[in-house]
């Protein structure tokens, strides 16, 4: 009931975001003559200097209950938006998602020229009344096209948040992605539009002598000083002075003129700690302020020792200020970053940022995927040239180069989160491959047929091309905070490890037994009984591999459940899921030690296998239901479908195959 | 893995002759033993479990799971619909009674004793272990749940599901109790009566109605010939959330002196209970969800949610300090996710909370009393050793005698 009230809250709260959007076009975008409907534009700024890139993209910011590199919050935002995390330009130019963002935020009228609105389907288009003549089915827009069609885009989005997830027609699921990201994209670039605010205290000498004489300044300058102000207000001999005076009113006015300006931006970024002050034992339960609401805590709710703060916001005044200019930019925001990193130290959230940093620059998994590609090329060498000698000799190498980087890159996850290397289901897709390349290549040492390694290159590159693939379609934050059940490491480093370590071994079975099938089928090695044999005892052990950990992390998975829900077993979609790959495990060992199934039926039933342990890892999250919603996910529908035809077709014919086979004398012999 | 491929059949017996021959009962009781003992028993059954597990779990989208239990995991029978029809598939609860007889006989007692077969015995004892303490939890746990508010307190849970109607006499001590199972499953028009000594009326209850609301009876489209008076019980399509069904029942309360009857509705959180006046006394009946005592009060004095910055409200934790009050004494304890109080047989666990429109927090604890709460520890521990032994063993053998290539 809980859940559904916080959904029930999200949507109100985008509901209102949406319609809120509508009255208040960022003036950011508007200030910077934008024209509406403008074709896209080559012309941009003087690029930013790669230290400038180097220092913003290492800023620590909140987002998602985390503190993280402003880097990570730019490539999700461009992920979002754009497809990829890597935008080129209408001029060829290649940028980082940091690049992108410091463009939004200090230079929005040219962000708004660029084409990064990745637009799925025309029908989108059709559907807010936007002129799409000439374009592809699939393109990017600039957002100056997409302006002057908002009304009716947000329109669109409002009605269709209403409508449940799952009946959303795939246009009414893109128009509303494509609201939020417009919506992201001008909340982004109001963050800085506060910093561009000039108080005009020189509407009161009084005031102005505070500031010097100076007729107008900064919202930081003002903020700092505001307690100095209102005391000079009401010491003001002006009038008679006093809270009624000339002084005291001026101020007021200057007031209510800020606060109306400051509903007006000033979000996206979440880069000002909380003051100190609000929980001194637990700093880190502060939520991290965005511009808008330091001016908030500041003005209105008058929170003390903002000091710091100020000093920031002073900082990315400064930034908009020489944002024309790379090399004075590039040295103010080398002490905005410095500042930065100082509060954020100070409250003990800054030691992982570096490494977050590192570990997107790194690439681990893009690497990994590379070297299982080049594992693939290598085996089709080695099929090819089979007395090729250095071939055979050469293809463990990348995939234990592929398994080293797989490995890396879950470490690095591990050390950035403090947390065991599967918690969600991005995690599962990369833990589980290396798990199975690693177990591949245990049995390639085990039984040197090449078959083993082989398959760990294949499995290998569908394992990181479609973590690559969940990573863009869901297009959030990998390393998430965890809802409360989830908060335990023990359990996450025995369960959720365990029974991952049963998938993958069940679909490496799986994987294997598709060698035997199509091997048997092809004729390949039709002579060499003793090899098929050991192919197939190599699908057994991975079985026997599988059932042991999946059995073993189910029941522990029960344990667990019993420990935070009050049951060992309930039932749920998930627990369903785990519980029938270890039945069929038991089934087909059960089945081989009766003599009903033989080397074929053993085959098979790993194929088979495959499809079960697909359907516990993802088919279940289909469904939408039970206890593990944190598990939950969309848009894997057509790829499973794909996985579980293909499955099927193989079934089909190897099963074909041994009837065939039955009634011809036996190629294979004993091994039939 | 030679050990692994198919058993070969035993060598034919040497012809018996009469005398030597065993009595028919014992080549019966024989037979039985290796079917119910046997492999192909023990195929068939796990597939069946499969195939019923993933029926249930496809039906859960569109049925409540506490339906989706009743029909398919605690059921001797499940009739599936299928091609306009509906086929008969053999229930969960049926299949794990012929699964723990397939162990016992086949798994344990016929099984050959030995060093290569160890593990599988420890194996099997530890599923038997399992299967034996989800019996003890299906017949003799009871789950609930129970909401205080900050400074509330008490000594009793109620049921998620189950319905009880009960009696009590004005100003009077005891109460009398219907339980649902006499009633919940009534089919719509059938009745059923209930009496006490003690009672001086007959109790008929009828139309029961497992998710229903009460409507004036001037908003009513058609007939109702169960309507009382100026109201009758609407039905309403059943939540996915079986725990969010309220359920609804028509009563007849009859004098047994005398000639008088009184119909009432009795809905699962009306406010007020029905009173009837009956032999000169005045009762009150109420429908509410069963509830169980435990041996000590709980105090909620303080609840915390604490949820993680800037992530839309996702809770990060959320706790409950509470006072356990018993003989006397009282002791502070506190309650939070995955840590829940375990005392006298009972566990509870922090489950959910809210915050009324008052600002109010209440915390809600799901409640279970299980007998055979750490058996499935016990037996995974079982199960795990006996895994690991019999293929670890199969493995050092597979290594040995692997031909190498050449």
């Amino acid at each position: 009931m809980a859940l559904a009230r916080r959904t029930a809250a999200a949507l109100a709260l985008t509901a209102a975001t949406l319609m809120a959007t509508l009255v208040a076009v960022p003036a950011a975008l508007a200030q910077d003559g934008a024209a509406p409907g403008a074709a896209p534009s080559a012309s941009r700024g003087t690029p930013w200097t790669p230290l400038t890139v180097e220092k913003a993209a290492a800023l620590p910011v909140q987002e998602g209950g985390r503190v993280k590199p402003l880097s990570t919050q730019a490539a999700f935002a461009l992920l979002r938006a754009n497809g990829t995390r890597v935008y080129r330009t209408a001029a060829g130019e290649k940028l980082s998602p940091t690049h992108w963002l410091l463009d939004v935020v200090f230079r929005p009228g040219d962000a708004a020229k660029e084409e990064f609105f990745l637009v799925e389907e025309d029908a989108v288009l059709d559907a807010i009344g936007m002129k799409h003549e000439g374009r592809k089915r699939r393109d990017r827009y600039a957002y100056d096209a997409l302006a002057p069609h908002r009304r009716e885009l947000f329109r669109l989005a409002t009605d269709y948040q209403k409508v449940e997830a799952k009946s959303r027609t795939p246009v009414q699921a893109q128009v509303l992605r494509l609201a939020m990201n417009i919506n992201e994209f001008e909340t982004l670039a109001s963050f800085a539009v506060l910093s561009g605010i000039r108080v005009p205290v020189g509407k009161h000498p009084d005031l102005a002598a505070v500031f010097e004489g100076r007729a107008e300044v900064g919202p930081a300058e003002f903020l700092r000083r505001f307690e100095v102000l209102q005391a000079a207000a009401l010491a003001s001999k002006d009038g008679g002075g006093g809270p009624q005076g000339p002084a005291a009113r001026a101020l007021d006015e200057i007031v209510q003129a800020f606060e109306r300006t400051a509903h007006s931006g000033g979000g996206g970024i979440a880069m000002f700690p909380p003051s100190a002050a609000e929980d001194p034992d637990h700093p880190e339960r502060g939520a991290w302020m965005t511009p808008e609401e330091l001016i908030h805590a500041a003005l209105i709710d008058r929170v003390p020792h903002l000091e710091s703060q100020l000093d920031l916001l002073q900082g990315v005044e400064l930034l908009l200020v020489a944002s024309d200019d790379p090399v004075a930019f590039e040295k103010v925001m080398v002490e905005v970053h410095d500042r930065a990193v100082r509060q954020a130290e100070a409250r003990g959230e800054y030691s992982k940022i570096p490494m977050e940093v590192s570990y997107y620059r790194a690439d681990w998994f893009y690497r990994a995927l590379l070297c299982f590609m080049a594992g693939c090329l290598l085996m089709g060498l080695h099929w090819l040239l089979p007395n090729a000698r250095w071939v055979s000799r050469l293809l463990p190498l990348p995939v234990v180069v592929g398994l080293i980087l797989v490995t890396a890159g879950i470490t690095v996850r591990c050390i950035i989160r403090g947390r065991p290397p599967v918690s969600t289901l991005y995690e599962t897709i990369i833990f589980i491959t290396g798990v199975s390349v690693a177990v591949a290549l245990v049995a390639e040492w085990i039984h040197r047929r090449h078959v083993a390694v082989s398959a760990a290159a294949v499995f290998g590159a569908v394992g990181m091309f479609l973590s690559g693939k969940f990573e863009t379609h869901e297009a959030v934050d990998t390393m998430p905070q965890l809802v409360a059940v989830l908060d335990t490491n023990f359990w996450l480093a025995t369960h959720v490890t365990i029974i991952n370590i049963g998938y993958a071994a069940g679909l490496f079975s799986g994987l294997v037994a598709h060698w035997w099938i199509l091997g048997g089928i092809l004729g390949i090695r039709s002579a060499d009984t003793t090899y098929w044999k050991s192919i197939i005892r190599m699908v057994y052990g991975l079985l026997a591999c599988s059932l042991v950990f999946s059995l073993v992390g189910t029941i522990l998975g029960g344990i667990w459940a019993n420990d935070s829900w009050g049951r060992f077993w309930g039932w749920d979609p998930k627990e369903n899921g785990a519980l029938m790959i270890c039945l069929w495990q038991l089934i087909v060992l059960h089945a081989r030690m009766g003599g009903y199934i033989r080397d074929r039926g053993v085959a098979l039933c790993a194929v088979f296998g495959g499809m079960i342990v697909a359907f516990s890892w993802w088919g279940v999250n289909l469904l939408g239901v039970g206890l593990h919603s944190y598990g939950f996910t969309s848009g894997a529908m057509f790829g499973l479908m794909v996985f579980y035809g293909i499955e099927t077709i193989v079934l089909l014919v190897g099963g074909i195959h041994g009837l065939v086979q039955t009634r011809t004398p036996a190629v294979r012999g004993a091994s039939q | 893995m030679s050990d692994d491929s198919p058993t070969p059949p035993p060598p034919a017996a040497p012809a018996e002759s009469a005398e030597n021959r065993p009595a028919p009962w014992r080549e019966w009781a024989g037979a039985v033993a290796r079917f119910t003992g046997s492999f192909g028993l023990a195929v068939v059954v796990l597939s069946f479990l499969l195939v019923l597990t993933f029926l249930g779990t496809l039906a859960q989208a569109e049925t409540s799971l506490f339906e989706v239990q009743r029909l398919y995991f605690e059921s001797l029978v499940v009739w599936q619909p299928a091609f306009g029809t509906h086929v008969p598939l053999p229930g969960v609860y049926l299949l794990l009674v012929i699964l723990s007889i397939n162990i016992l006989v086949g798994g344990l007692i016929r099984l050959r004793k030995g060093t290569a077969t160890m593990g599988v015995f420890i194996t099997h004892v530890g599923v038997v272990m399992l299967l034996a303490g989800g019996l003890v939890e299906f017949y003799a746990s009871t789950k609930g749940h129970m909401t205080l508010y900050e400074g509330e307190q008490s000594d009793e849970y109620q049921s998620f599901f189950e319905w009880e109607i009960l009696i009590a006499e004005e100003g009077g001590t005891r109460e009398w109790v219907v339980p649902g199972e006499k009633f919940m499953t009534l089919k719509p028009e059938a009745t059923a009566t209930f009496d006490h000594p003690d009672l001086p009326f007959v109790l008929a209850v009828g139309s029961v109605k497992p998710n229903c609301m009460p409507r004036p009876a001037a908003a009513r489209g058609t007939a109702d010939s169960a309507a009382v008076g100026d109201w009758y019980l609407a039905d309403l399509p059943r939540d996915l959330q079986a725990e969010r069904d309220i359920a609804g029942v028509y009563v007849r309360v009859k004098d047994l002196q005398g000639d008088g009857v009184t119909d009432g509705i009795l809905w699962g959180v009306q406010s007020f209970p029905l009173t009837v006046v009956s032999g000169g006394r005045t009762w009150a009946l109420d429908l509410h969800k069963r509830r169980w005592k435990v041996p000590y009060t709980i105090r909620l004095d303080d609840f915390r949610a604490e949820f993680h910055p800037r992530a839309g409200g996702m809770a990060k934790a959320f706790e409950s300090d509470v006072t356990q009050f018993r003989d006397g004494t009282d002791q502070r304890i506190l309650i939070s996710m995955n840590r829940p109080l375990r005392d006298g047989g009972y566990t509870f666990f922090q489950s959910s909370y809210r915050e009324d429109e008052n600002g109010k927090w209440s915390s809600t604890f799901s409640v279970v009393r299980n007998p055979a709460d750490s058996v499935p520890l016990y037996a995974c521990i079982v199960m795990a050793v006996g895994l690991l032994v019999h293929f670890l063993r199969k493995l050092r053998l597979h290594v040995r005698g692997i031909p190498r290539p050449a």
